[in-house]
Parts: structure tokens; sequence; C-alpha cells
């Protein structure tokens, strides 16, 4: 077990340096002198030569990527261009934010999912599993921001019960946190609840044709309770990888919720920056988020160790 | 795919809803290139209009009418989508099938570091690397298209790898190296077609995430800009006027919703209709192959039925008039009666197809869905008929009063839990305590003969053996009174085989239980049971005490059954004939050298790391003419020394020279000249022939390499179709067999069309690998004396491979006999067998077992 998560986490780190050498050259390298791209055409060499010096840009490439990537294991992700402002506790406060978002939408969707999932499964052959079946095939299509500007059409316009948007902190006020997190987080969590169904029907059903479960029920379990005793802790196998890939695309999905609802997430930083053309921002901030998707799969795989003893062995 | 092996459309309404909608948006799209209501680009009516009959969704903001617009960015949806699928189609395909073709080559190296580098991109999903190429080059279509694409690659090159890797792991590509196909050749016609439906379900799932991620970006403002009409920049548009005219959301976002159900439906659609699980059932069972004329069935015997003779005591196990009918309305079991008394043992004999396992699932209440059961399930000291029971009443009996053991022992126990737990459970389930039941388990698994502590390992970590004898420890735990067991040793090796079995008659008789036995074997039958019940196509037709029936068979069945399980040895051993019959093609030397040579060869391979030793030293000679059996169990090094010889792996050490080609780890490698001399029978007739190509196409590949075949060989097409149509009808096939899929034949004629295409070039040597083992008996003499036929007739030398003396005593005439990787002895079959030397043939002779008539 040693060696495999040895290797995962060799593996782990090499992917980090592959990505994070592919968004230094996309964003630093390939748009040109972020000088020129701050101060615009017309600007005096020596206005440019002190922007560089000022942002330090004026090293090698090399330099540049190596003092990048110290600052981001240090927790420094440098200054904005356009801002000038401390980049690391502004992206720390909307990681937050977005996290939040993440987790509560997660969790949404799997108290709706597993026991949806399971039923549409143990059902399959009937009108109730088809029609469970059905709707979250429905739901799947349905984009979550569509859901999000239904919700506020509903909640927010015609019934006037939560705000249509904005940020409360929990530390701000409980109280105005969850009225203004509910509404994102269901419609984050509304559409992943749909797509995590499937897959548990589908583990399920694949879990109800093994033959130990008709073991468990030859000792005298019944059908439910070979599932729930036997079946689902197999089932969760694969169902944690889901959930796993499911976080991390809705770390970057968030993207269009937090627009929906002026959430301000990572997100919505990511699309500012863009905006402003704050490259350095965005190189940070796609930095962070591709560390975290990567973390999320590492986390996946030492999940997916716990869970199944077969691969415990692997050492 | 063949005509047969499709459903009816109207089977998958999935795929037909699917296509419907996925059509509509097309042509959708199509029609709105040439023609829209109204111009979706310019207003030309009042704003923000509800739906109405001018205007049937409305007007925007500028006076736009909604529903051109609607239809426009149809247009680009599908652009976008069709894009991203191609670039990422285009790039993952060929990644992935190289990946699986290198690892499935035995390059797992460069295989990793092609596929570590695709899932550097899952770091990057579609939508942030479109921002970051936004960010730089400017947001647009191009952008989105582009980022879209590349996002999806890895999904692509997984799927097709994992195909690949199937496909290059069956044994019909395996058939094809042998028959000299290059990887090119490989790839064209045998991995790309079968992973074809694969990718295609890949596409249609990934159009609708592009769809999705599409309509995401330009409701971000990053997709397609304005005044291109776009679903998703007009949902982002509408939020402004929520509440005055919810329309402009509604309409948009019910198009990306029908775009996206489906392309999902479509996809899902075709899995299924790809999904070899749910394909139609060949067209019969392979119980009797249609190729050898078969006397015509004579009605049941008289036996009296059970249930009208007066008990003598009350049965522990008790079935009448048991009929089982699919939903379908097939009777898989028709008016099955038949009891088993306390302490009696009752074999229950059949061949694939019977309906023996539905009569024991029947007995449990354990028939699968679709399936269902009519007449009377009885038990010794429990009211009533069982099949009016419903489950919960049941699983109070089940393992209490009747238990069961299955037949594949690798997945019957629940790979996650100790197998203590697992045999315990059996006792909680049923009023023991925790405490109680934990040490009585471990008392059970020592009684079955499992080492101190097995109690706390996992399934895994237990052997075959070990395992069914686990579950034999679950299935007695609370002493029931009847045990039912579904082939339990079928899956195991002969030695194994004995142990268990012996350890299920004692443990059984210990008890005073009745145990309902259920084979395709009739030795292990007169090894087991006292009484005997013959079932074919779910009619019993005979039934008696063993010695009886086996003595004296009433019904022709049985008979044909008796006479196709006894393999009488191979007359008289001659070495000599076939030398003389093919003078021409013997050197005249003084001394013929031997056709395969084996030198101290040694196979070390790498197994998690660790080296396994599968060969250790391992000589033999086989001469021209020579039927030459290699007898082993699993493990024993029987099939890797079968590869070395065919040239498709390499010994580690050690010298092999097969017809003259020095196939030594040392020298280089051409297999050229081997293949024309040597070609090869697999186990397993369902894997073995490539499901997508005719049986004509499959007998004729080896003649496309004109390096196999001796004498040049037909050159032509149709040349090679009368090379194909002898073949057929020499391995005893219906001329109209080439035109016809692998699926639409029975175990045993698959088998023969794998012997066809190994003859076709006119080999020298024919090396078959357990040609028989997945047959049912009937057919596996049929098969066995063919294959002894062909080699007669054709003067091929023979080298068998099997798990079973018997086989190799009934078509060969020299034998070896494998053991942990080391010949332990070889030598004349008669003599080997009839007087074995070694320790090892000794016990392995002694498990066979014999039919006691």
């Amino acid at each position: 077990m040693v060696r495999h998560l040895a290797s995962h986490a060799a593996q782990l780190v090499v992917t980090l340096l592959v990505a994070t050498v592919a968004i230094f050259v996309l964003l630093r390298v390939l748009p040109g002198d972020p000088a020129a791209v701050a101060l615009g055409i017309e600007a005096s060499p020596e206005a440019l030569a002190a922007w560089r010096a000022e942002h330090g840009t004026d090293g090698s490439l090399v330099v540049q990527y190596l003092q990048w990537v110290g600052g981001l294991l240090t927790g420094d992700l440098g200054t904005s261009y356009v801002t000038s402002q401390e980049l690391t506790p502004l992206v720390a406060d909307r990681v937050q934010v977005t996290g939040i978002l993440v987790l509560l939408g997660m969790l949404i969707a799997l108290v709706v999912a597993v026991p949806v999932g399971t039923l549409a499964a143990v059902w399959h052959r009937n009108a109730g599993g088809v029609t469970l079946s059905a709707v979250s095939q429905v739901g799947v299509a349905v984009p979550n921001f569509l859901v999000g500007v239904l919700l506020v059409a509903l909640f927010a316009v015609r019934l006037g019960w939560l705000p249509s948007g904005g940020w409360t902190a929990p530390a701000d006020g409980l109280g105005e946190f969850w009225r203004h997190v509910l509404l994102p987080a269901v419609a984050l969590g509304s559409v992943q609840a749909a797509i995590i169904t499937r897959y548990v029907r589908s583990a399920v059903l694949e879990i109800m044709r093994e033959d130990f479960l008709r073991t468990a029920r030859a000792k005298g379990l019944t059908f439910t309770g070979a599932l729930v005793r036997h079946g689902l802790r197999n089932a969760g196998v694969p169902i944690v990888t889901v959930v796993g890939v499911q976080i991390a695309s809705m770390l970057i999905g968030a993207v269009v919720i937090e627009r929906v609802f002026a959430v301000p997430g990572l997100g919505s930083l990511l699309l500012d920056s863009v905006g402003n053309r704050d490259l350095l921002a965005v190189q940070s901030i796609v930095a962070v988020l591709v560390v975290l998707v990567v973390l999320l799969n590492f986390l996946v795989d030492l999940v997916y160790t716990l869970l199944d003893p077969r691969l415990r062995r692997a050492a | 795919m063949s005509a047969a092996g499709r459903r009816r459309p109207g089977a998958h309404p999935q795929l037909v809803i699917g296509a419907v909608l996925v059509g509509l948006v097309l042509v959708t799209a199509l029609v709105s290139l040439v023609w829209t209501p109204y111009d979706p680009v310019h207003a030309g009516a009042e704003r923000l209009l509800p739906p109405g009959a001018e205007h049937w969704f409305g007007t925007d903001r500028f006076g736009r009418d909604v529903f051109s617009q609607v239809m426009a960015g149809a247009q680009i949806t599908l652009l976008v989508g069709l894009v991203a699928v191609g670039i990422a189609a285009l790039v993952g395909v060929p990644l992935g099938v190289l990946a699986g073709m290198l690892q499935g080559s035995g390059r797992g190296r460069p295989a990793a570091v092609l596929m570590r580098g695709t899932d550097i991109l899952l770091a990057f999903p579609g939508l942030l690397l479109a921002i970051v190429l936004g960010a730089v080059y400017g947001a647009g279509t191009v952008t989105a298209m582009v980022a879209l694409g590349i996002g999806s690659i890895p999904a692509f090159a997984r799927v097709a790898r994992g195909g690949t890797l199937q496909v290059m792991r069956s044994d019909y590509v395996l058939a094809a190296r042998a028959a000299n196909r290059g990887e090119v050749a490989i790839a064209a016609r045998h991995v790309l077609p079968n992973i074809a439906g694969t990718v295609l379900v890949q596409c249609s799932v990934n159009f609708a995430i592009a769809v999705l991620a599409e309509a995401g970006l330009s409701f971000l403002g990053l997709g397609t800009p304005p005044p291109t009409p776009s679903w998703g920049r007009m949902l982002q548009e509408s939020q402004q006027f929520l509440g005055l005219a919810d329309h402009l959301a509604i309409v948009p976002g019910v198009a990306i919703a029908v775009a996206v159900l489906g392309f999902n439906l479509l996809g899902d659609g075709l899995r299924d209709v790809l999904d070899p699980r749910l394909k139609t059932e060949p067209a019969a069972p392979s119980r009797v192959d249609a190729s050898q004329v078969e006397p015509p069935l004579v009605e049941p015997v008289e036996t009296p039925d059970p249930s009208q003779v007066e008990p003598v005591e009350t049965p522990a196990l008790d079935l009448r008039h048991l009929t089982v009918r699919t939903t379908s309305g097939r009777t898989l079991l028709d008016d099955l009666s038949l009891r088993v008394a306390a302490g009696e043992r009752v074999g229950l004999i059949g061949e694939s197809g019977s309906g023996k396992t539905m009569t024991a699932l029947a007995a449990l209440g354990l028939l699968p869905d679709g399936v269902a059961a009519t007449g009377h399930v009885g038990l010794a000291g429990v009211d009533g008929n069982l099949l009016d029971r419903g489950e919960r009443a049941l699983a109070r009996l089940r393992g209490q009063e009747i238990s069961m053991v299955f037949q594949e022992p690798m997945t019957a126990l629940n790979p996650l839990v100790r197998v203590g737990h697992q045999v315990a459970e059996a006792m909680t389930l049923h009023g023991t305590d925790g405490r109680t039941a934990t040490l009585r388990a471990a008392e059970l698994l020592a009684e079955v003969g499992l080492p101190d502590g097995a109690a706390r390992r996992y399934p895994h970590e237990l052997s075959g053996g070990q395992r069914q004898r686990v579950v034999l420890a679950m299935a007695l735990a609370d002493d029931p009174a009847v045990l039912v067991a579904d082939e339990p040793t079928t899956a195991l090796d002969v030695t194994v085989q004995r142990q268990v079995l012996d350890l299920m008659t004692r443990l059984v008789s210990d008890r005073g239980a009745g145990l309902l036995f259920i084979t395709h074997d009739l030795a292990v039958v007169s090894q087991v049971c006292e009484r005997v019940v013959v079932l074919l196509d779910g009619v019993v037709v005979e039934e008696g005490p063993v010695e009886e029936v086996f003595a004296h068979p009433r019904h022709e069945y049985t008979r044909r059954l008796l006479a196709a399980s006894t393999l009488e040895p191979r007359p008289s051993p001659s070495l000599v004939e076939p030398v003389e019959t093919r003078p021409s093609l013997v050197e005249p030397v003084e001394t013929p050298a031997p056709l395969v040579r084996v030198q101290d060869v040694t196979r070390t391979y790498a197994h998690r790391g660790q080296p396994v030793q599968a060969l250790r030293g391992v000589s033999l000679a086989v001469q021209e003419g020579q039927r030459f059996g290699i007898v082993g169990e699993s493990g024993s090094g029987k099939s890797t020394l079968l590869r070395i010889v065919a040239g498709l792996d390499r010994a580690t050490s050690g010298r092999v020279v097969t017809a003259g080609v020095e196939l030594s780890p040392a020298e280089p490698r051409d297999l050229g000249g081997l293949r024309s001399a040597l070609q090869l029978v697999f186990q397993d007739p369902y894997g073995s022939l490539d499901p997508r190509m005719t049986v004509g196409d499959i007998v004729a590949e080896p003649l496309l390499n004109a390096r196999n075949v001796r004498d040049g060989g037909p050159r032509s097409a149709a040349g090679r179709r009368d090379a194909v149509r002898e073949m057929l009808d020499a391995v005893g096939l219906p001329l109209d067999a080439a035109g016809r899929y692998p699926h639409q034949f029975s175990g045993g004629q698959r088998q023969r069309i794998a012997i066809a295409r190994a003859l076709v070039c006119r080999p020298r040597i024919l090396v078959a690998d357990e040609p028989v083992s997945a047959l049912d008996v009937s057919v596996r003499r049929q098969v066995l004396d063919l294959l002894a036929r062909l080699a007669d007739e054709r003067a091929l030398t023979l080298l068998l491979v099997s798990h079973d003396l018997g086989v190799v005593r009934h078509v060969c005439d020299h034998v070896a006999v494998m053991h942990d990787g080391l010949i332990v002895e070889q030598g004349p079959t008669g003599q080997v067998y009839d007087d074995p030397q070694d320790e090892y043939t000794r016990r392995l002779r002694a498990a066979t077992p014999q039919l006691a008539r």
C-alpha cells in the first residue's frame, strides 16, 4: 500500500509540474511582454523597464517560472498587475466561498442521489424505476445555470422569499449566510444529483448481478438486507470515484452559478481577471484550481484504496 | 454486426427517443440555414412580446423573434459540438489505440507514459481551458471549440485504450498473430471494428457535454460573440427580464435540454444495443452439435412419479411438479418432481441449458428477475409450499433449513469483508449472538481445513479451493437439513476437486443432511451420490440409483451421455506410421530430428513487482507425427510452455526449436517460417472468433499472408473461397456457414470453426490449448474425435494441452505431466497412466473421477 501511494504521489508531483509549466507557457510566455500589455504600445522604454522591475518580469523566463512556482509553494501568489492587490488573501477568501458552495451542493446531491439511484436500480423493471431513471436523465440535460435562473425567477422575483444574489460570509451572520447560499447551492446540487443518481443506479445494478449477493441471500438475508449489508459498500467504490471527479468539475462549473447569483467566488474572480486582462491573476487562479483538481483526484485514489482491501495488498 | 445480433429498434426506446431529439435539432439547424420565420438578428417587432400567434415564442428586448433565434442558435450548438468531438476523437482515439496495442503486446511502459501524458489534461477541464484560452487569444467560437475538444481528449483516449486492451487480450488476436498478421492489419481488421461502437457511444455522450459547455461559455460571454444567436447567451440576456418575460429564459433553456437529452439518450441507447451482455442468445444451446445427425429423442422412460409413490418418510426436500418459465413464456423446467430424503445424496445431471441451476434456485427461492416457478417446494418440518412464501419468510429458512454452494468460488464471496465475518453472519442472521458466532466461525473454518487465522483473511487472499471451503462452511454453519450444491467443484483443479468433494460428503453425512448435487460430470456423481436424476431440456428423462442407471441406462439420452463421458484410451500408440505417410517432407537423415525440441527452458515474469517462475527448466522433444499431450493443473506452466513453443511468448533462458525455426531467447526472431508450420486452437470457443467477422473471413484470414502457405496457396479471392469451403466441409460444418457470424453457432461448432482456421494453411503442427474444456460432455467427444481424425488424415503432429488426463489418454500417444513449472514425468500415455512413477502423477490419477459402472 505504501508503494502504491508513493507511486501515486510521484505521479501527482509530475502532473503538477507539467501542469504549471503548461499554465506558465500559456499565460506568461505566449501572450508576450506583460509590461507592453499593461502599459500599451505607446509606453516609453523607461516606463516599460520600470514596470518590469516592479513586477519582477525582467529576469529570464526560467527564473520567472521558478519564482512563480516557489511563490505558489510558499503560498505567495504575487501581486495583481492591474489592481496591485496582494493575490493570496484575495484568492484564499474566494476559495472559501466557492468551497462552501461546492461542498454544500455535493451534500445536497448525495442526499438525493444515493437513495433515488438505489431505488431506481432496485425497481429497474417496473414503472417506478423507469420514471426515476427518466427524471434523472432529463435532470442531467438541464444546464445548472438554467436551474439557477428559474430559481431566481421563482423564489426571488415572484415570491420574494430569498435574495436573488450576493453573499454573506458565515462569520457575518448565519441567517443571512443561509439565505444567500441556499439558492446557488441548490442550483449547483440539483443537476449533480441527477448525474450522480445515474451513476448510483448503474453501480447498484452492477452489484445486483454479483454472485456474492446471491450467496448472502442463500445464508438467510432478504434481498433488501443483502443489498444494504453487502451491496452498497461494494457499489460505494465506483461512486466515490464519481463524487471526486464531480467535485472537481463543480469547482470549475461553479463559475457559471457564481455569475448567476453574483457570488464573489473563485470563478467570479477568474472571470473578472480575464476581463481586466490581469494575466498574473489568471495564471495564479488557474494554478490554484488545477492543484485542487489534481489533489482531489489523488484523494479519490486514497479513499478507493481504503475501501477496497484488494488494492491494499498491492504493497 | 450481423442482422441476427440486432434487436428490434423498438426494444430500445432510449435509442429511438434520442435519435428523434437529435434529428429534431439537426433538422432545425439545417432549415434555419435557408429559412426562419423572421430575421433572427435584426429587430422587426415590438419588444418583449409574450408568446402568441404572430411570434410563437415571443420577442426579446430588441424585438427580435425568439423562435427564429432559437432555430438559428442550433447551428452554433451543433458546430461547436461537432468540432469539439471531432478534435477529441481524432486525437484521443489513436492515442488510446496505440497505448492499448502497446500494452496488449507487452510494452506496458511506453503505454503507461502515453496514458499519463493524456491524463495530465484531466487537470484542465474543458471549461477552464476555454476561459484560459479566451483570456489569451480572445473569446470566440473557435476558442471554445478547440478548448472543449482538447479537454475531452483524455476521455476518448481512455475509452479507446480500454476497448483496445480488451480486444488485444482476446484469443482471436492471438490467432491473428499466429497467422502472421502484422500490427497494422490487426488494428484495422480486429481492433477498430470492435471498438467502433464504444467510440460512437463516447461521441454521443461527449456531444452532450460539449453542448452544455458551449451554452455555459456563451452564458459567461466567452462563447460566440453577438449578434450570432446562441442559446447560452439568450439565457444570459434573459436574466434582467425575469418576472417580466420568463419565456426568454425558458425557451433557450428547453432547447439546450432537448439537445443534451437527445445526445445522452442516443449514447445510452447505443450502449445498450452494443452491450454483449444484452445481445440475443445464440439460436440453440450448445448441448448437441447440429453437425452430427442426432437420433430422435424417445419419450421419457416410464419412471414412477415420485409424488405419486407413497413416501417412506417425509423427505428433507420435496419438489413436486416444479415448472419454471420466463416471463416471455419460455419453459426452462417442465414438471420436475424430485425428493431428497434426510441423509440422502441425490445427483442432478444435465448439460448446459438443461435447467439444473434453475431447479436449485427455485428450491431456495432465489430465481432471478423475469423467471417464475409454479408447483410445490416442500421442506421437512416446514409447513406449506415454499413458492407461496414471501422473501422475508424465505430468508428465515435459507441458511437455516436449506442452503447452497455455488459454482464460482472466485465471485461468491463479498470481496470487501473478511471471510470469518461472512461465515459468522450466516449464524447471527438466525439468532446466534455475535461472540458465539465469531468463535463458531473460526471452528467451522478449521473444520473445512483452512489454516489458523483464515477468518481474518479477505477472499482475494485465498485460493479458489479455499474460497469454496469458506462457502461450504457458511452453508453448513446452521446445520441445514438440505444442502444444494450447484457444480461446486467445476471451477477447481482435479486434485482440489477431490478434496472438496470428500470434505463435502463427510460434512453432509456427519450432519445427516440431504444433499442435492448438481453437475454435468457423471464421474463425479458416481462418486458422490446414491441416486441420480437426469435432466434434458428441462425434463427429467430418467432417475434411479446411481449403479442401476449407469449400468443399465434406459433412456437414449442417458446412454449417449454415458458413452460420451467414457473416453477410452487411444488404441495402440504407433509412432512409426505417420512418419511414413509424408516421406516428401522429411529430410532423408539417419535419425529424424524432433519437430519440436525444448531444452532447459525457463520463463520468469514480473507480477506486481514480484518475479514469478512459470517454467523452471523444462525439456521435451516431439517427433513428427506424434500426438503429444501435456497434462497439468492451473498454474503448472502448461499454457506458458505452449505459447513459447508456438512463438507467441519468449523463454527467459534455454533453447526452443519448432519445425526448424530457432525460438531461443538469444536468437533474432523470424516467425514467418514457423507460422506456416504451426497453428493453434484455443480453449474458449466464444472468445477465439472475432464476433464481427463472418465465419468465411475468419477461416480465410491465415491465407491472407502468403508466407503462411507453403506452396504459395490460393492467391485469388475465389481460390481462398474454395479453400475455406473445403475446410468447413472437412470439419463437418454446413457450407452456408461461411456467410454467417460466430454467435449463430453453438460452442462445439465454434470450436470446429477454430479448427478449420488453424488447418486452412495445412500446417505440420497443430497446437490445441484445452480445446474441449469449455464444451459439454456430448460435444467434447465429437470435437476430440474430429481432432484425432484430422490429425490422421493430414499427417499432423498434435500438441494438446489439457487438465484432464482422460482427454489426453483418449487422443495422445505420448504425455508429459507438468507440476509447478516442471515436467515431473513423461512417456507413452498408457505407461504413464497405468504405471505412474512420480508421486504427483499418482495423486493426479487418483483424484481424477472415474465413472463407476
